[in-house]
């Protein structure tokens, strides 16, 4: 355990402990130290000690006081108080921690501004810093999403490539209405998923092959849900049903990795495939046989598909190489709100899902009952990105007033000047100039050269009332008087 | 008074070599040193107490540039005499050196 104070009895013990010198010893020596340091100070000399630092005496001039309890007026005598300065040894060794740092030069205020502008920005200086190091992220990401809702309504050539492609494939045309549908309405996390797509033949373009052909293996073992919903079926089944909604499979394949974020976009293509797995069943039953020839025409497809994509998407490359910079921007940001919506929503979705659709999926289905579930699912996305807008548009409105805030002192103008009268309060001209007295912080800020105690305004001083803007001293909103007194929080210490 | 001064004045105190004292003064320093550096307030009965404290960085300003300058955060030691020692020192006459 260590003691908080260190007395001399410690000096005295460490003394005789460490080099078996007697106590009384050490106790002389103590005493003996300090009494010639009170002689050599009372000889009003300094008593310097190697290492430690000097003793100094200082005159402390007799000053006037009050007497707290009657009030009157009493004066305190000049006396001698010792002053001890450390020595460099023992401020460097105090100072190690801190011994990396020097002082800074901030030259972003070296412009000569002038002296009471200065002096009010010194504590604000690093709050407003930071805000706006995160007003300017936060700008950057609502550019991001602007751009993002541009690109909707056009649809890409990729997916335009994919739209085609279902209707090579034997899938019943109802299920091709609802991807596409469910494509639509959930444009911009699918433009996402196109991207990646779109990244990865650039970035290996020869491990592409191979992974289009292990993919009908592979898709058999991501497709969990398909064996666990359909146990009674028959076993082929669902063999040949991972294989045909190959291009979903491809997405969720390619979403795993890049971000565990769009798991929950990933959720909803695994249950439209598992669907379509249960209506292609219905041809099924009715003819093996023909079953059995769709089986190898499936097979074949899944290889051929995606290295048409390929083929397509490469010639383009080149050309777009200066929009591949701003797809990848756009990916990054588009990662991030997600990621944010991701938490946002995981949780109440998850059990959604868990509640709604894996129950109901697990029991006999029929086709309207998917129908239906389907519609549910597609219904939901569009809520989220709502939501999601109605947030991007509150946050400028606040970042504004911000800056408005943060602008205040940058370039005064006056809409008067006000010579104090006796009994004169800024609370007073607050109110008279803005409405409301809790404002008068800004007319400390801009007179501050000039009052020394907010509350105590010298009579005759001339103060320059500050052009605030509206929406600082807008007596409705509640944050100009947040911030107003959180200022005079500031000024009062 | 310097350092030299200070051991001799010990050491015909105490009618021990300046040497020994010498030691003994050194050993205390070094204590008093590390005590100090590990954040320990030394309080010495009636003379005073050695506090270390931490002064926060702040930005000052060149008052002729107008310069400012973001000065990094210090540990100064602090000392304070005790009331003894003020009483002791209370009488003394104001003298200009």
């Amino acid at each position: 355990m260590k003691k908080d104070k260190f007395t001399a009895q410690d000096i005295i013990d460490t003394l005789s402990a460490d080099n078996k010198r007697t106590k009384r010893l050490s106790e002389d020596f103590y005493k003996a130290l300090i009494s010639t340091i009170e002689e050599g100070l009372s000889k009003r000399e300094s008593v310097k000690i190697k290492d430690l630092g000097t003793f100094k005496l200082q005159w402390v001039a007799s000053r006037k006081s009050v007497n707290v309890q009657t009030g009157e007026e009493i004066i305190i005598n000049g006396y001698y108080k010792v002053n001890f300065t450390p020595d460099t040894e023992l401020k460097n060794l105090l100072n190690k921690p801190f011994a990396h740092l020097e002082t800074v030069f901030l030259d972003e205020d070296k412009k000569p501004v002038k002296k009471t502008v200065k002096d009010t920005i010194d504590p604000i200086a690093s709050l407003g810093e930071q805000a706006k190091e995160i007003k300017g992220l936060l700008n950057e990401l609502q550019e991001v999403s602007i751009k993002i809702e541009t690109p909707d309504n056009e649809l890409s050539p990729i997916e335009e490539i994919k739209q085609q492609e279902p209707k090579t494939e034997n899938i019943s045309a109802v299920i091709e209405e609802k991807i596409q549908q469910y494509k639509a309405k959930q444009a911009s996390p699918i433009i996402i998923e196109e991207k990646i797509e779109e990244k990865i033949p650039e970035n290996n373009l020869s491990t592409i092959e191979n992974i289009t052909e292990n993919k009908v293996e592979e898709s058999k073992l991501e497709e969990p849900i398909a064996h666990v919903i359909e146990p009674e079926k028959e076993e082929k089944v669902s063999e040949i049903i991972p294989s045909v909604p190959e291009d979903k499979i491809e997405e969720n394949r390619i979403e795993e990795p890049v971000a565990p974020v769009m798991e929950e976009k990933a959720e909803e293509p695994t249950i439209i495939s598992s669907v379509s797995e249960v209506e292609e069943k219905k041809p099924e039953e009715t003819g093996k046989e023909v079953i059995t020839q769709k089986e190898s025409q499936k097979k074949e497809e899944p290889t051929s598909a995606p290295i048409k994509l390929d083929e397509i998407q490469l010639p383009t490359l080149p050309k777009k190489k200066k929009t591949w910079l701003w797809v990848l921007l756009i990916t990054l940001g588009l990662l991030i709100s997600a990621f944010f919506v991701f938490f946002f929503y995981n949780w109440n979705f998850n059990q959604w899902v868990h509640t709604h659709i894996l129950k109901d999926i697990q029991e006999p289905i029929n086709e309207e009952g998917i129908k239906n579930q389907l519609d549910e699912i597609l219904q939901l996305p569009i809520e989220e990105i709502e939501e999601e807008i109605v947030q991007s548009t509150v946050r400028p409105v606040r970042d504004e007033w911000e800056e408005v805030f943060n602008a205040r002192l940058n370039n005064p103008e006056y809409i008067a000047t006000v010579k104090v009268n006796e009994g004169s309060r800024l609370a007073f001209l607050a109110e008279r100039y803005y409405g409301s007295p809790h404002y008068w912080v800004y007319i400390y800020e801009a007179n501050k050269d000039k009052i020394r105690n907010p509350n105590m305004v010298n009579e005759g001083t001339t103060l320059r009332i500050p052009k605030l803007d509206e929406r600082l001293i807008n007596k409705n909103d509640q944050r100009t008087i947040d911030k107003a007194l959180e200022l005079k929080e500031l000024y009062n210490k | 008074m310097n350092h030299k001064e200070l051991v001799k004045s010990i050491s015909s105190k105490m009618n021990i070599s300046e040497q020994e004292v010498e030691n003994l003064l050194t050993e205390t320093i070094s204590v008093l040193t590390k005590e100090l550096s590990e954040g320990t307030t030394i309080g010495l009965q009636g003379f005073g107490s050695f506090e270390v404290k931490k002064k926060e960085e702040r930005i000052s300003v060149h008052p002729a540039t107008q310069a400012r300058m973001l000065v990094p955060p210090k540990q100064v030691v602090n000392f304070k005499q005790s009331t003894i020692l003020k009483e002791k020192l209370k009488d003394m006459p104001y003298e200009e050196r």
